[in-house]
């Protein structure tokens, strides 16, 4: 009995304690408004999850379960500029779960998890927007399936399954309560992560007896201004990321719309403005410009699907870089997308 | 399946209800072999691969009743060869690298364990100073899934009288330690284990860079702080690895004899084996120390060199302890490093008396400088020695040359220097708790319970806690703030940083049990007759907060380092 008694008290005791944790996490997470929109580029977001996206992507996916259908953005860092605060769309709910790093195998994995995710009501009434560019069809495109795949599994609500697939361990029904329930993990896993930056900082200070460069606030990296020597460095490394279009990627673009078109939802392949300088820089843009309608064709021939060309719609001095747009052209970019969500405005059935 | 596993906290959960429900004897024997045999396949999953590790362990038996047969000292010598060379020909020792094997992939995971706890059956049963043990028995013991990976090396006199009773259930103070330990073990294992493996695989490159481009200065500090790292590493790692064993064996009816005692207390080379890994060394020292110093002493012996062939078999029994860690000649060369090491201890200690007379001899060991130097030479080559687990051939070679000699000797003085004034910062601080901050609120005798000890034993607890939050205020400010690495910071951020970081240092020094003698005190004061529900909120507590620590780390907790041999 004494063997019974004090396992049953200390697990009572652990229990008790998460119960707690759990309850104040939420308050937390209402505090902040994160159950009522994902937005993964928002300063909320991160404060809570991350910068780079994918733990919001995946654990906050209860704010996509909503009685109104949903407007979800899919795409890489430079889609995570357009926050989905910013859209004003009557009769809609907007989310966007972009992820930093993001190719279109990721771009896969995040529809499949959204479309988990989403409100059974609102089947076939959801718009899913793909923000694309020239980017996600280079051969060696999307450097986090691997980091997305493990934290997906992190908390044993998925497992590996074979060739890189991951499989839900619990059933539908129990997702949004499991994913309340791990909320006291991810806030943990949110500050170690903060202290493994500065650890890895003192690191560098025991080895080199230098910290390293300090971080730059993004809000600071924003007023960047991108000089003529910086555009040529930038130039040479997007060749060096970028040495030819795969057509496989235009393949598993085919495959994320026939995913999202199938169950009757909409799909809208907006094809992203990157700075003149960075388009004529690179030869890999042209080619392209030449395959993609080709390429987008098989996507675009789904009941459901269509394209909107925003290539021309920023100007140069809208970036601060390379690929991504100052806050207020994402602003923009939310404008031109969510009017052509719902009026239709623009949408074209080609990429010619 | 890994220790650190939830499939391996399920098993042991499992492990633990099965063998304490279910009576002695043959349901016991069953029900644990049923248990080790389902650990072994978690290993590869698969039969095949598994066949020849068993093959061995059945052979090991056939050696048993055959030297319990002819009980004649060459029959019994040809046994132990035989089993040394089929252990030898299965680990692919570059030696026998040219005989065939297998046609298929095979595990040796735990062989070098399986292979020592045989002989010592083979052995002693052949000497006559242990009955051959049925054969359930034998299998349970060397199969015992709580040792298979890593040990520790229990003697089969120990073990077998526990396979035949059921033990009677612990008392609530017993299941307490044996719960904390495991925790504590889990968060060496995961957490302190992944921060330093992390930092070692930073290390790395640097060292091979400085080795390559020669830069002496700053190789040896990276060669100082990477050994310095890889041994505190492997030491967490291993110990923490023992703690979950040992504290599972205990709530299981299994008690596991202990394989470290408090190792970075050491006074010199020899002291410290008998503080690391020490069933190793226990059993290399009935088996191979003694049987070497016997010979040599039926040869060679005379009571004036009895001590110095003491030395040469410790010289030898060291060799092989590095062989048996490896296969290439690298563990060669590791061994020929802990010989050395050993010899020149026991050398030092055969004439040091003879220089400084006997008196002088002992009052220089009491000497805290000497102490300190002592300890920190010996933990330091320890450290230098434990090279040859992580480096690579073209390191190898590059240290040998005149930049990775000077990068060598100088990460090794640099390592002794350090270690000496840490030493002396820790036993410092340590000393002023203990004797001016603690003593003075021990009970009185005639003094204990009731009112004074409440307050005493809460005045004990709150500098505990004090001294927890202090240790980790000053690990944040110096990892964080004297490196500049919060320079720009906001305040906000700046102070919020450093409150994350010390709470983190916090909670770890807690979930290792750094809090745990000033609360059981305080618990036992103030709730006398509660203690037991006290102590288990209080584990409830610190569960949760390992529990969490793991799962944080649970995509970078590094691989069973000793898993390897």
């Amino acid at each position: 009995m004494s063997f019974l008694r004090y396992s049953l008290i200390a697990v009572l005791t652990a229990m008790g304690l998460y119960a707690i944790m759990i309850f104040g996490t939420s308050l937390l997470f209402n505090g902040l408004k994160l159950s009522r929109q994902l937005d993964t580029g928002s300063l909320r977001s991160d404060a809570f999850f991350g910068t780079t996206g994918e733990l919001a992507a995946i654990y906050n996916r209860s704010a996509l379960s909503t009685a109104r259908p949903q407007i979800i953005l899919v795409g890489a860092s430079n889609f995570q500029k357009v926050l989905a605060s910013e859209f004003d769309v009557p009769g809609f709910a907007v989310a966007n779960i972009s992820v930093d790093g993001s190719g279109l195998a990721e771009m896969e994995r995040l529809v499949e998890l959204a479309d988990e995710s989403v409100s059974p009501v609102t089947r076939g009434r959801n718009i899913f927007v793909i923000g694309v560019w020239y980017g996600p069809f280079c051969t060696v495109h999307g450097t986090v399936l691997d980091s997305l795949n493990q934290q997906l599994t992190r908390y044993g609500l998925y497992r590996f399954g074979p060739d890189k697939s991951v499989v839900r361990t619990i059933p539908r029904s129990l997702l949004l309560p499991a994913l309340t329930a791990i909320r006291p993990l991810l806030v943990e896993q949110r500050v170690w992560g903060s202290l493994e930056d500065a650890g890895r900082s003192f690191a560098r200070f025991a080895i080199f007896g230098d910290a390293g460069p300090v971080t730059v606030d993004q809000m600071a990296q924003n007023n960047v201004t991108v000089d003529v020597a910086d555009r040529q460095k930038l130039i040479e490394e997007r060749k060096a990321m970028c040495t030819q279009i795969d057509p496989a990627n235009f393949v598993m673009l085919d495959q994320i719309v026939d995913r999202i078109t199938r169950n009757g939802d909409r799909a809208i392949i907006v094809d992203l403005p990157i700075p003149q300088w960075h388009a004529d820089g690179v030869p890999m843009f042209a080619v392209y410009q030449r395959d993609k309608a080709q390429g987008f064709s098989a996507a675009l021939s789904h009941e459901g699907a269509s394209y909107l060309d925003l290539q021309s719609s920023l100007r140069d001095e809208d970036f601060y870089d390379s690929v991504h747009p100052r806050p207020l052209a994402a602003t923009k970019l939310s404008h031109l997308i969510g009017k052509a969500s719902i009026e239709r405005d623009g949408l074209r059935q080609t990429a010619q | 399946m890994s220790l650190t596993s939830l499939g391996f906290l399920g098993f042991a959960a499992l492990s633990i209800i099965l063998l304490r429900i279910l009576p002695g004897g043959g349901w016991r024997q069953a029900t644990l072999l049923g248990l080790d045999a389902a650990f072994l396949y978690s290993q590869t999953d698969a039969l095949l691969p598994l066949l020849p590790l068993i093959g061995f362990v059945l052979l090991g038996y056939v050696a048993v009743i055959a030297a319990e047969r002819r009980r004649a000292r060459h029959g019994l010598g040809l046994l132990v060869l035989g089993m040394v060379a089929i252990f030898v020909w299965l680990k692919r020792y570059p030696l026998v690298s040219a005989l065939p094997t297998f046609g298929f992939a095979f595990t040796v995971v735990g062989l070098s364990y399986m292979l020592f706890r045989i002989l010592h059956i083979v052995i002693d049963v052949g000497q006559g100073s242990l009955n051959r043990p049925r054969f359930v028995s034998y299998l349970n013991y060397v199969f015992n899934f709580l040792c298979l990976l890593s040990g520790p090396i229990a003697r089969l006199e120990d073990f077998e009288p526990q396979l035949r009773v059921r033990p009677p259930l612990p008392s609530w103070r017993e299941i307490d330690a044996a719960a904390q330990r495991i925790l504590r073990g889990y968060v060496m294992v995961a957490v302190l284990a992944s921060i330093a493996t992390n930092f070692v695989n930073l290390l790395k490159p640097e060292f091979s860079a400085a080795l390559v481009h020669g830069e002496v200065a700053h190789g040896v500090r990276v060669y100082a702080l990477l050994t310095g790292t890889y041994l505190f590493n492997l030491y967490v790692n291993f110990s923490g690895y023992m703690e979950i064993v040992i504290g599972i064996g205990v709530l299981a009816g299994l008690t596991l004899p202990e394989n470290f005692n408090f190792p970075f207390l050491s006074k010199n080379f020899l002291d410290l084996w008998s503080r690391w890994h020490i069933t190793l060394s226990n059993w290399l020292k009935f088996y191979l120390f003694n049987a070497v110093l016997k010979s040599l002493g039926a040869r060679f012996g005379t009571r004036s060199n009895m001590a110095y062939l003491g030395a040469i078999a410790f010289f030898v029994t060291f060799v092989v302890m590095g062989i048996w860690h490896g296969t290439t000649y690298i563990f060669f060369v590791y061994g020929l490093f802990l010989g050395a090491g050993v010899t020149v201890n026991r050398l030092w200690q055969i004439w040091a008396p003879q220089w400084l007379g006997k008196s002088g001899y002992k009052n220089l060991q009491q000497r805290q400088w000497y102490f300190q130097l002592s300890r920190a030479a010996t933990l330091s080559y320890l450290a230098v020695a434990l090279t040859s687990f992580w480096i690579t051939d073209q390191q190898a070679a590059a240290l040998i040359r005149p930049d990775g000699l000077a990068i060598f000797l100088g990460g090794y003085v640099g390592l002794v220097a350090a270690g000496t004034m840490a030493g002396f910062a820790w036993d410092g601080v340590s000393a002023f708790f203990r004797k001016r901050l603690l003593a003075p609120w021990a009970p009185a005798d005639g003094e204990k319970g009731g009112g004074p000890e409440v307050r005493r034993a809460g005045r004990v607890l709150l500098i505990s806690l004090l001294a927890v939050a202090l240790a980790s205020m000053v690990v944040a400010l110096v990892s964080l703030d004297l490196t500049g690495i919060l320079a720009g910071s906001s305040s906000v951020r700046r102070l919020a940083m450093l409150a994350l970081m010390a709470g983190a240092c916090a909670a770890i020094l807690i979930s290792v049990g750094r809090l745990e003698p000033a609360v059981a005190r305080w618990r036992d004061a103030v709730f006398p007759r509660r203690g037991r529900d006290a102590a288990a909120i209080w584990l409830g507590f610190r569960a949760l907060l390992a529990i969490n620590l793991v799962l944080l780390m649970v995509s970078s907790i590094p691989e069973f380092i000793y898993k390897a041999f």
